[in-house]
């Protein structure tokens, strides 16, 4: 069940008029979003509840254990007991075909006969994001960071609610679980709920789609067929899809669980504005890179440690930050890329500094950084290493050709997908202030306006989201 | 992946605990009674000025007892609406925009 259907927009008034009927029954209304939560999951594949509800289970029971004991030792096991559980969960439904095949090759390749099973394991939808919730929780409790969730209700809401089950943010156990301690004091923000879905929709059926059928998916798909330009706006649209995608579907969960009377964690702050690569990654998908500084690459030491060492635990957390985004090559390749290009920033910020003083250099910063992540978005995108190594190999020639495939409409989205990096702040709450001056029933019948103008604009049908694969 | 630790002259991330609405964007609230009555009318809204998109999504539908009555429902709204003239301004947008992503250099 994808945000921008019929399916969902009924589901939610369920849900909505849910939320009236049990206003004053908070424990209740809690049960009933996790019911709620394990129905919209089960749209995917409904034996996969009972994996969501494994790994909840583990979650809860380790908690607790943690918790309660005094004992070092034992908390430790019990920490270490649970991340294994989590790991090994992700491991076989996400990376086991991977290694199989990965093995396979090199037996190959070393003349080896045998040769591992292949089970074509069906990857569950947003494995990654409740597993990294889970091993969030946990070490939380180790630390002290969180207070253990002794309502096993609290723990199932925390692992599945919705809006945010299938592809983020990832929300931090201390950042949700006060939210379920009482009712919320505080009234919803229609207006800049509204304003929050509205932009996704846009971001997601206008742009992202657009772009996808228009320019980014038959290029990809046969990059040799193209000349220059096409591949160079081809890889321009891919970044704007990307983001537009992406951040389309954190906003639509901020807005939904606003509506519901939840808080979530921004995710995406104008990314490609970034004037280094470091500053693209805070900006870029924030809850899973503050996720992976706070849970691998400071626990690896971080910069604590002199030069080398801050070098490779850069390279080791963005090697595994790519290969969490898919079960392969390519993607420790981006994961690579990224790593290194961190590292070499560091190395030249005795001479660069941190930010460029000048407008000239600014500018010039930020378009060295938007190339260099659009060339690791090359890798991210094409089918293989083969198609990736073809696409920047075309790049150079066809240009007296012109374009084949970008037409005007793809090259204005692509623009106002990259204008839209620079507006200025304050956009959402300008917005959330102008609609908000309406009453409710007002609010709605311009948001139905102009969900029905978006889904007038956007191509026929839903492609899922981006995300949703990892 | 930020994976970066910060020195103290460097710009800080936003923190984990930040909100996705600001505080600035969550003056105009509403009740859950509101957000519904906001919800229904959007959804009426929407029905019927995409009409013309209801009798595709109910043939999506898996296979149940209710589906056929939907469908035939969705065929009836969308007919209705069409006679109505209120599925014209979707549609005029539909081929507008369908001309300008037709439009070559």
């Amino acid at each position: 069940m994808l945000f921008p259907t019929f399916d969902f927009l009924l589901f939610f008034l369920v849900v909505a008029a849910a939320m009236v009927a049990l206003e004053e029954r908070f424990a209740a209304k809690k049960l009933f979003l996790v019911a709620a939560s394990y129905f919209f999951y089960a749209q995917w594949n409904a034996r996969f509840c009972l994996l969501l509800a494994v790994s909840s289970a583990i979650t809860y029971i380790a908690g607790r254990r943690i918790g309660d004991s005094d004992d070092s030792r034992r908390r430790r096991a019990w920490l270490i007991a649970a991340v294994t559980a989590h790991l090994s969960l992700l491991g076989v439904f996400k990376y086991y075909d991977f290694f199989v095949t990965s093995a396979n090759e090199l037996a190959h390749l070393l003349g080896l006969q045998h040769e591992l099973p292949f089970f074509e394991i069906i990857l569950p939808v947003g494995i990654s994001f409740f597993t990294f919730h889970g091993i969030s929780y946990v070490t939380d409790v180790y630390r002290g960071d969180v207070a253990v969730c002794r309502r096993p209700v609290d723990m199932l809401l925390y692992m599945s609610f919705f809006p945010q089950l299938v592809a983020g943010p990832i929300v931090r156990a201390s950042y949700f679980l006060p939210q379920l301690a009482g009712p919320a004091r505080e009234p919803i923000p229609l207006a800049a709920a509204f304003s929050l879905i509205l932009g996704g929709l846009f971001k997601k059926v206008v742009i992202a789609n657009c772009l996808s059928t228009g320019l980014v998916d038959p290029v990809f798909a046969a990059p040799t067929s193209y000349g220059g330009p096409d591949l160079v706006l081809a890889a321009y649209a891919y970044a704007v899809q990307i983001y537009c995608d992406f951040s389309a579907y954190s906003d639509m969960a901020i807005g939904i669980a606003a509506l519901l009377g939840f808080r979530f964690p921004p995710n995406f702050a104008q990314p490609y504005r970034a004037q280094r690569l470091r500053e693209f990654w805070q900006r870029w998908h924030i809850s899973l890179s503050s996720w992976l500084r706070d849970y691998l690459y400071k626990p690896l030491g971080g910069n604590r440690n002199g030069r080398l060492k801050t070098y490779r635990n850069l390279l080791l957390t963005m090697l595994l930050g790519g290969i969490w985004h898919g079960a392969g090559w390519k993607f420790v390749m981006w994961g690579g890329l990224h790593g290194g290009g961190l590292c070499v920033e560091r190395l030249l910020e005795p001479l660069i500094g941190w930010r460029p003083s000048s407008r000239a250099g600014q500018v010039a910063a930020t378009l060295i950084v938007f190339h260099f992540v659009c060339l690791g978005w090359i890798f991210f995108r094409a089918e293989d290493f083969e198609v990736a190594w073809l696409y920047l190999g075309g790049i150079g020639s066809g240009w007296a050709a012109g374009l084949q495939q970008a037409q005007p409409f793809t090259v204005a989205l692509i623009l106002l997908g990259l204008v839209g990096q620079f507006t200025p702040s304050g956009l959402l709450e300008r917005m959330a202030n102008m609609l908000g001056r309406l009453p409710a029933w007002g609010q709605g019948s311009l948001a139905g306006l102009a969900v029905a103008a978006i889904n007038a604009v956007g191509p026929a049908g839903v492609a899922p989201f981006i995300y949703f694969r990892f | 992946m930020a994976a970066v630790e910060h020195p103290a002259r460097e710009a800080a991330p936003p923190p984990v605990a930040a909100d996705g609405i600001p505080v600035g964007a969550r003056r105009r609230a509403a009740t859950p009674g509101q957000v519904l009555a906001a919800t229904i009318t959007g959804a009426v809204l929407l029905a019927l000025l995409a009409a013309s998109d209801l009798p595709s999504w109910a043939e999506r539908l898996p296979d149940g007892r209710l589906t056929p009555v939907l469908r035939e429902a969705a065929a009836e709204w969308s007919r209705a609406v069409a006679e109505l003239g209120l599925a014209a301004p979707h549609e005029a947008l539909r081929q507008a925009v369908q001309r300008l992503m037709d439009r070559e250099w």
